[in-house]
């Protein structure tokens, strides 16, 4: 299978280090290591699993209990906003301002991630035609379809160019085309940035991930580029390489 | 599909029935109080039973000729004295009770003679004519009441309901409320949902109907029951309710046979169904087009042009019918009843409040007709109304040039056009400007000539000045003509002089102590009108002052409740806070947004209280005298000038609203909706004071921000309450960014 080819010197590393979060006496990640670098990283893991939580550590949406996350070999949270500079975040839920248009919640993204206006405004126009949102950027996003909020999102999390993302099911919702859409367009993204990409459905990275991650009950089950998995587990796909490493079927 | 509980059991509906009712309530006591209090309203109502009591039993001759002597002596007391004013209104109002009974068989007899004398006219008379008819007709409908007997009783108790239409349009924002509700769920996209399911169609059709019946109901009978029960708990009695309508001046133009009490319940039903004929007509408005706002819209429009047609058409206008079939002749149908007016009609003359009424269940039936039609028939997806083709074009072409704004224009953008905070700004400048009214000192003790005298010797106040006035008080004395008892005139040019000296006399002992408390401080003596200053500056005077304030409060809750409860409402947090300035930056722009209202508010209060003061006692006299000079401070060990100390009074009332702020906004953050931190916010800040204003009871007023932004009489007893209220500004900012940084 043919991997993207990666520009590795270029962007610094994301490293978690023996990340650990509790909610209430719940364990949602148990002692998490990994080195995310440049490329597209794949995260799978069953519903509950615990991906968003690891992905609101790194956005520090909750707070960190224990263990490090670096950028670059710094703390994020000594960074603090030079790595948010950096940082493109889309979250499950499909948080934003139903009475904004959709040109206009992006204006607003932009204005909050400082983004110069000329640059922003053409950067918007470019967006909203690859997720093809163009004919429909000046409604209210309150009467948007569930994919067109997401896709909305998505160009949000792509505003700036960051060199980190963090896409939480960024499929969710969306029709084949766009599917196969958003699929090309984070392949040739992600050459030169670190993204991180949460999905239940394998087939979303198995052509475009350098490496995946797969997380069960908080606990870190392997990780690896696409084929590497394959060949743990003797499976054919990435699904079922996955469905075999998460426990629910032998090979 | 629980419609009915999904609507009625609705937080927002319950809370705007509830809220509705209370100011509704609120405002009918204040009109029937001297002081806007429980207490003095229920004393007041108390006294006209008595004064009705003392005369019920005289003739009708006998009881004015009572009344009149009663008013006499009244007005000849010190205005000052607590009740006089009281005894002059409630007189006066008995007398005209008493005088309609003496003179309504005279009216009604001179409506017959007048027919007589105009049909033998030669230019009335042509029979067919219009103005004939309506002769004919008016002596006819009148003519049946000859021979009615009239009865004494507590009027008032009945008419002070129909002083104001408060209630009536209340009942029409709350019919609005519900169709906008019930509309909703096609915002939710649940329409298409039951449009589907089996007997979604017609069945839905007709429960909405039931819905917007039981809505009006609810609407018509909560205001205005409750405000009939106020009534009832004021006046303890309504009389004889079998006694004829027109015993009733206020109802002196119905010509109809009927008792007190029937009409009251007529009325009552009548009202019901208007109510319903209202919300049918909003409810095919809206929902014949397919967008919510512009339904609204139009419904918006509908209603002003019906507006400008009932009140706006005269008399004698050829399109006068249109104001008896009009929407607001159902809304508000205060006119219709104490007015008689013929129109033509089919060659007729007509009364038009016939038509109104007449035409009212021929109108429900072709509406509910229409309701019912339009609910079944419609499909949730039409084809693109090509108004609203128009506006999406034109969305897109203005979308791109209008988005862009710094961060703190989008969190103004939020709070005024988002959340529609516009509106409750235009609303604030229209109660200011229209509807407060000007601070008047409560003891007014200072006349007329007293005010002449101080701006006659207005100045820097010093020996020579009070010699001056010394001068001028003997020469008013020399020159008092002997009070002659037998000669009227001379006694009635006695009178004048002698208030002119007692008027001048006490200038002269209020110069004489301003002097000697301004050479105790130290500073420069002033003499000047103290009116304005007295009013302004008087503790008695802080009513006036508290509803500036509820005013204000009022508008500031309106306006920054939803400013943090929104983000959490559209679960934007964590997208925020993910960019560069989501956090620190972002905060603190919401909160200098938040304050940039919150001084717009306070700049609007401030400004129409100079608009107003000024428009109605000239310019302020002498801002630079020192406080001391106005008699209530004399004994103030502060040294500042009076300007400088207004100035510090508004500027706390500054500090109160913005800590009041702070508060607001605290509480907005824990909240996850809008309209819960609304509701949060009114059940905590606004509704011990307003409730303490109709009960007119201070301590309960002290859980408010109410005494804070009333100023003055907290000022001078407790001023260290504004370093408390400062720190607890402080406090709440600090635990409203903890929380903010908590985040998720
Ligand atoms: N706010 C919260 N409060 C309490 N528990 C939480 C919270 N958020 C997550 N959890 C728990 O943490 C664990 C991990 O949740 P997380 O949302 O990270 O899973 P996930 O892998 O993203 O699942 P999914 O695929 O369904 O999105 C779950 O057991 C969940 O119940
Ligand atoms: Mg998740």
């Amino acid at each position: 299978m043919k991997q993207p080819a990666v520009d590795q010197a270029a962007t610094p590393v994301l490293e978690v280090a023996d990340l650990t979060k509790h909610y209430g006496d719940r364990m949602a990640l148990d002692h998490i290591s990994v080195t995310f670098s440049p490329g597209l990283t794949g995260l799978l893991g069953p519903n509950g699993a615990g991906k968003s939580t690891l992905m609101n550590l790194i956005a520090d949406n909750v707070k960190r209990e224990c263990g490090t996350i670096t950028y670059g070999g710094q703390d994020i949270l000594t960074l603090g906003r030079a790595f948010r500079q950096q940082l493109g975040y889309m979250s499950q839920e499909q948080g934003l301002y139903e009475q904004f248009s959709a040109r206009e919640f992006l204006q607003y993204m932009a204005n909050l991630k400082c983004l110069p206006r000329a640059s922003a405004r053409s950067q918007i126009e470019q967006l909203l035609q690859t997720f093809h949102l163009q004919r429909d950027a000046h409604r209210k996003l309150g009467g948007f379809s569930g994919g067109m909020r997401q896709r909305v999102l998505l160009c949000q999390a792509l505003l700036g160019s960051p060199r980190v993302l963090l896409l939480d099911e960024p499929s969710a919702g969306l029709d084949p085309q766009e599917r196969l859409n958003l699929r090309s367009y984070l392949a040739n993204l992600a050459r030169r940035r670190v993204v991180l990409l949460s999905t239940h459905i394998a087939s979303d990275v198995e052509s475009i991930a350098s490496q995946i991650v797969l997380i069960n009950q908080g606990r870190l089950v392997t990780e690896g580029s696409p084929a590497h998995l394959m060949q743990t587990a003797g499976a054919a796909s990435l699904e079922q390489a996955y469905l075999y490493l998460v426990g629910a079927q032998q090979p | 599909m629980n419609e009915r509980r999904r609507v009625f059991r609705n937080r927002y509906w319950i809370t705007a029935l509830l809220g509705m009712g209370l100011l509704v309530v609120l405002l009918y006591v204040q009109s029937q109080s001297v002081d806007g209090g429980l207490s003095s309203a229920r004393s007041r109502a108390e006294r006209y039973q008595d004064l009705l009591a003392e005369t019920s039993d005289l003739d009708e001759q006998t009881a004015v000729t009572y009344l009149q002597e009663k008013l006499a002596v009244a007005q000849t007391q010190l205005p000052d004295q607590a009740d006089t004013e009281l005894t002059v209104q409630l007189c006066q109002q008995l007398i005209s009770q008493y005088e309609h009974l003496l003179n309504y068989p005279d009216e009604l007899q001179e409506i017959q003679e007048q027919a007589l004398h105009l049909s033998s006219i030669s230019i009335f008379n042509r029979s067919g004519s219009f103005s004939q008819r309506n002769i004919e007709r008016t002596a006819r409908d009148f003519g049946r009441l000859s021979g009615l007997k009239l009865q004494i009783g507590p009027d008032l108790a009945v008419t002070s309901l129909f002083s104001s239409q408060l209630a009536d349009y209340a009942v029409l924002l709350l019919l609005l409320i519900l169709v906008n509700m019930i509309l909703q769920e096609r915002k939710r996209g649940l329409w298409t949902l039951i449009h589907a399911a089996p007997g979604g169609r017609g069945r839905l059709a007709w429960q909405r109907v039931g819905l917007l019946g039981a809505g009006s109901l609810q609407a018509v009978l909560l205001l205005h029951g409750s405000k009939a029960a106020m009534s009832w708990y004021l006046y303890q009695d309504w009389g004889d309710l079998g006694r004829s309508l027109q015993s009733v001046e206020t109802f002196k133009y119905i010509p109809l046979r009927l008792s007190l009490g029937s009409a009251l319940v007529w009325l009552l039903i009548y009202k019901c169904l208007a109510a319903f004929l209202v919300a049918l007509c909003l409810w095919v408005l809206a929902a014949a087009v397919n967008n919510l706002q512009l339904g609204l819209g139009l419904a918006a429009i509908v209603l002003t042009a019906e507006y400008a047609g009932y009140t706006l058409i005269r008399d004698h206008s050829v399109l006068v019918w249109l104001r008896y079939l009009n929407l607001f002749a159902y809304i508000a149908p205060q006119r219709l009843f104490t007015t008689y007016l013929n129109i033509p009609f089919l060659g007729q003359a007509l009364p038009g409040a016939w038509m109104t009424v007449g035409a009212l269940p021929l109108l429900l039936l072709a509406v509910l007709a229409a309701a019912v039609l339009i609910q079944a028939r419609k499909y949730p997806i039409a084809r693109q109304n090509p108004l609203l083709r128009w506006q999406d074009r034109l969305r897109a072409r203005l979308d791109r040039h209008l988005a862009w704004r710094s961060a703190m224009g989008y969190e103004l953008h939020k709070i005024l056009v988002v959340h529609q905070g516009w509106m409750i700004l235009l609303a604030l400048l229209y109660l200011e400007l229209a509807q407060a009214g000007v601070p008047i000192a409560a003891d007014s003790s200072l006349g007329a000539y007293e005010q002449a005298y101080q701006t006659q010797y207005a100045g820097v106040l010093d020996q020579r000045k009070l010699q001056q006035i010394a001068a001028e008080i003997e020469a008013l004395e020399s020159n008092l003509p002997a009070s002659d008892q037998s000669d009227p005139s001379l006694s009635l040019q006695y009178q004048e002089q002698y208030l002119q000296l007692a008027a001048l006399q006490t200038v002269q002992a209020g110069a004489r102590s301003t002097l000697a408390a301004c050479q105790r401080q130290q500073v420069t003596p002033y003499l000047f009108n103290q009116a304005v200053y007295q009013a302004l500056l008087s503790t008695d005077s802080s009513s006036y002052r508290s509803k500036a304030a509820l005013r204000l409060i009022l508008a500031a809750l309106l306006l920054l409740s939803p400013v943090l409860a929104y983000e959490n409402e559209m679960k934007m947090q964590r997208l925020n806070r993910s960019t560069a300035r989501g956090r620190g930056f972002l905060w603190r722009r919401k909160l200098l947004a938040s304050g940039l209202i919150l001084l717009l508010l306070w700049l609007i209060s401030l400004g129409s209280e100079i608009y107003r003061v000024t428009g109605y006692y000239g310019p302020l006299p002498f801002l630079q005298a020192p406080l001391q000079c106005v008699p209530e401070y004399e004994a103030a060990t502060l040294n500042c000038p009076i300007g400088v100390f207004l100035a510090g009074i508004w500027l706390l009332r500054l500090l109160g609203l913005v800590v009041s702020g702070c508060l607001l906004l605290l509480l907005s953050g824990y909240t996850s909706k809008r309209e819960t931190a609304l509701v949060a916010n009114t059940v905590l800040w606004l509704l011990p004071p307003a409730v303490a204003m109709l009960l007119n009871s201070a301590e309960l007023s002290y859980v408010s921000f109410l005494p804070a932004l009333t100023v003055l009489p907290l000022l001078l007893r407790y001023p260290w309450v504004y370093a408390v209220l400062a720190l607890a500004g402080l406090a709440a900012l600090a635990l409203n960014w903890r929380h903010d940084g908590r985040c998720c």
